[in-house]
């Protein structure tokens, strides 16, 4: 393939991306939501961190990260069974 | 009078030398010209033009009452063109009060206004005062990817037309197969061309002496250019079809 046509589908698909973008809004919220979920489960030690990358085929690579003290460390149902309840 | 906004997004791919180019070049078929430099603290239309040493006034003049518009622009002698200068210093002006100063020009046919880089206030106080708009990039992705953006940007405006100028074309590339054709950027952008400007060593040259000769690549192609302007056409005609004008 002549290098101009590689040079288009590439510029077709980053332009194509670049529109599907992810608001800095709909981010916030995610994260916002999903520090609320993560609470009940951890002590957070500072904020909850969030990466979103853009892969070659199109899909999303998210990452999230934090640093927790401690779990909140209850036990459910299937961990009592387990336990011989 | 029709005002167009000379833009890109990304810098220094030839928003200037295009305003330049189109305006001694509608300006050779009879029309009435005046160039805007709407890039106020980087102003540099004047140079290009050739008409930095005539400067009096500037538009931050015309805009605090220091003299009229008239007294502010100066005439290219050889193109009868007229350039209204902007401010070498930054100072705070209105897309409004921009707008009021553009439509306060009498007499011209054609309002030509030389965007600064960037999407921010001076892309909103130059692009709000025009009526059409010529997108200009270059066949890079980094140029084609700004120019997108841009083009997005602009569908909020209130604009009749946004037509395509691609700058710095190389046609032994294109021919090649090296480099993207102002026909494939055109369908990327969703934009008719109404341009095409090959890279051009004289542009490079002689702009710093103030004047691009008539034999210049540059100035022939932009014969095309003006042609698609003054009849809102947007006939593509890509330069390295014309044999006679491939560059040796
Ligand atoms: N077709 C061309 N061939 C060769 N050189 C060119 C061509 N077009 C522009 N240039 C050179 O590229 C440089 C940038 O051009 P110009 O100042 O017109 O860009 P610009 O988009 O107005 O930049 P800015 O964003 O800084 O205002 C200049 O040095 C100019 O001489
Ligand atoms: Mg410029």
């Amino acid at each position: 393939m002549k290098p101009s046509k590689m040079t288009y589908e590439r510029m077709k698909n980053m332009l194509v991306r670049d529109k599907l973008g992810v608001s800095d809004g709909f981010m916030q919220v995610y994260k916002t939501e999903l520090s609320r979920l993560t609470a009940d489960y951890f002590n957070l030690d500072g904020n909850l961190d969030m990466k979103i990358e853009l892969l070659d085929d199109g899909e999303y690579k998210v990452q999230i990260e934090f640093v927790a003290t401690e779990t909140k460390g209850f036990s459910v149902t299937s961990d009592m069974k387990r336990a011989g309840w | 009078m029709r005002k167009i906004v000379i833009t890109s997004g990304k810098g220094g791919v030839g928003k200037t030398t295009v305003t330049a180019l189109l305006g001694r070049k509608l300006a050779e078929r009879g029309a009435r010209v005046v160039l805007v430099d709407g890039d106020v603290g980087l102003n540099n239309l004047d140079v290009v033009m050739g008409v930095e040493n005539k400067v009096v006034y500037d538009v931050s003049d015309v805009l605090d009452g220091r003299c009229r518009l008239s007294q502010a622009l100066v005439i290219d002698n050889e193109s009868g063109v007229a350039v209204l200068p902007s401010s070498s210093r930054k100072f705070d002006v209105s897309a409004q009060a921009f707008r009021g100063v553009i439509e306060s020009i009498r007499g011209a046919d054609f309002v030509l206004i030389d965007c600064p880089a960037g999407i921010e206030e001076g892309f909103h106080r130059a692009v709000s005062s025009a009526d059409e708009c010529i997108v200009v990039t270059t066949p890079s992705a980094s140029a084609i990817r700004d120019a997108d953006k841009v083009v997005a940007l602009l569908s909020s405006y209130r604009l009749n037309d946004v037509g395509l100028v691609v700058n710095r074309v190389r046609y032994d590339m294109i021919a090649r197969g090296d480099m993207l054709s102002a026909k494939e950027i055109g369908n990327l952008l969703h934009l008719g061309v109404v341009g095409v400007i090959p890279e051009d060593d004289h542009v490079t040259v002689y702009q710093q002496l103030g004047r691009v000769p008539d034999f210049a690549v540059s100035e022939k192609c932009a014969e095309y250019l003006a042609d698609n302007v003054e009849k809102g056409t947007k006939q593509l005609v890509e330069p390295y079809m014309k044999r006679r004008w491939r560059l040796r």
